[in-house]
């Protein structure tokens, strides 16, 4: 049994679809690792390309071949896709520290605007903050988290590398508030392409809302969905560069007045030891359920019957490679 | 002269492995459940370079303060206006039970300063008893 990848696209036309068309997983893996991860919950114009998992009994010499075909597929693939949850703020400066003229330009009341993105699949194993009402998650590279600011002429960006000076905290009812921070540390930010100096350790850019209600979250971990953004009594950005120990050498707050969010859930499939399919999504698209059917353009996608197991960071579903083809994907439950 | 002995210890280093800089110690008592709390904080280095802060604590959980978070939630404490933040267990007081246990990440510039271990017990009658607190620089 292999899992195949089809490589043909096809326009996503089928109108009871299209409001909630995910793009399931294409993968095969002689191990138990995920080597298939594709985004789902994409919104599906009229000419979204769309590929599917397709689980196909085949001839050992014949899927030999087709195999590593299918993984430089794959590779093209996943190194186009954006992370599952993106966040894109608009706002103003509300403070510019800027004495010594790092930032021509910047002046209080111009406005920015920013992307951030991450993938909860992505992070480092969960840190051992022993508290229940605290996370730190931190990325294990580019395509888990990015953050890009733009105010004016000046580009800020953030990229999950190593030393993996990055992540976000995640508060739920703890020090008196609700909070998600977002940042990057020096060694991960640019500023129009350019490093920071060595020396400048501190610093970088982040993204900061803080509900201190503390009903903006429900737990500590990482976000899919948003609440709006009036649920936060605090919202901004903020940029700085400074040594140790010593004041800034810039300070920039500014605060977010808009934002939209969106949740692209990646589907993985891997290929048990026992010869069984394993498909996993990660736990925080906990909307979404996963449908099959047995042809990529026809026929209607019914729901899974095994039912979805929740481990400790992900939902799985295990299945027994009896049929020829099945075609997976994870649809919204109320889209 | 007899020095009291510490309720908790810092980890012994591994050769060739992690090694242990005790930071600072307190200890406390709780007369209400007559029980000593005691906490101890150190500096973990990895043999790869990689440290952290530890709190270890005799009778609750403890925290760790990894430096990139340390940084940014600086930072962002500093853009709130506030003094200090918090980081890894923590006893709130309620109406009911005044005791109070916080390990407070002190800020300046928008950097870490000083880590705050503040442990307030009760007395016999279930008030609070004085508060304690040891302070020690942040060992960046």
């Amino acid at each position: 049994m292999q899992i195949q990848c089809l490589t043909n696209s096809f326009a996503c036309v089928a109108q009871n679809v299209a409001p909630k068309t995910i793009a399931p997983a294409v993968s095969q893996s002689a191990e138990s690792n995920p080597i298939a991860r594709i985004p789902a919950h994409r919104p599906a114009p009229q000419n979204a390309l769309i590929r599917f998992a397709v689980l196909n009994a085949l001839r050992p010499a014949v899927g030999f071949l087709r195999l590593l075909v299918l993984s430089a597929s794959f590779i093209a693939f996943t190194s186009s896709q954006a992370a599952p949850v993106t966040l894109n703020i608009v706002g103003h400066l509300t403070l510019v520290n800027d004495s010594s003229n790092q930032l021509p330009g910047l002046t209080v009341g111009m406005p920015f605007t920013g992307t951030l993105q991450y993938d909860p699949a992505l992070t480092r194993p969960p840190s051992d903050i022993p508290s229940p009402h605290t996370e730190y998650y931190r990325f294990t590279n580019a395509a888990g988290f990015s953050f890009t600011l733009q105010v004016g002429s000046h580009t800020f960006t953030g990229t999950a590398v190593e030393p993996m000076e990055n992540g976000i905290v995640m508060y739920d009812d703890y020090d008196m508030m609700d909070r998600f921070l977002a940042f990057f540390n020096p060694p991960e930010t640019r500023h129009n392409g350019n490093p920071p100096p060595s020396e400048y350790t501190y610093g970088g850019i982040g993204l900061t809302l803080i509900d201190t209600n503390r009903t903006a979250f429900t737990s500590d971990a990482l976000p899919a969905v948003f609440p709006d953004l009036d649920k936060f009594t605090s919202h901004y950005i903020d940029i700085s560069l400074s040594k140790s120990g010593e004041p800034n050498l810039y300070y920039v707050v500014g605060t977010i007045t808009a934002f939209t969010a969106s949740f692209q859930p990646q589907l993985n499939i891997r290929v048990q030891p026992n010869g069984s399919v394993q498909l996993a999504w990660p736990l925080a698209a906990n909307d979404f359920v996963l449908e099959t059917r047995d042809h990529p353009h026809t026929g209607t996608w019914t729901p899974v019957v095994q039912a979805a197991i929740a481990t400790e960071h992900e939902f799985v579903v295990n299945i027994s490679a009896t049929d020829t083809s099945r075609f997976f994907r994870l649809a919204r439950i109320n889209p | 002269m007899t020095t009291t002995p510490q309720l908790i210890e810092t980890p012994a280093n591994v050769p060739g492995g992690a090694q242990y800089q005790k930071l600072a110690y307190l200890d406390a008592y709780d007369a209400v459940l007559n029980l000593d709390y005691a906490f101890v904080a150190y500096k973990e280095t990895d043999s790869n370079g990689d440290w952290r802060v530890r709190i270890k604590s005799s009778q609750t959980a403890g925290a760790v303060f990894e430096p990139a978070m340390m940084k940014s939630n600086a930072r962002s404490t500093g853009a709130q206006g506030k003094p200090w933040f918090q980081w890894g267990y923590s006893f709130d007081p309620s109406a009911s039970d005044p005791r109070c246990i916080q390990f407070r990440v002190h800020v300046v510039n928008g950097q870490p300063s000083e880590i705050e271990i503040y442990v307030q017990l009760r007395k016999f009658d279930g008030t609070a008893d004085a508060a304690k607190s040891v302070k020690f620089p942040w060992p960046a």
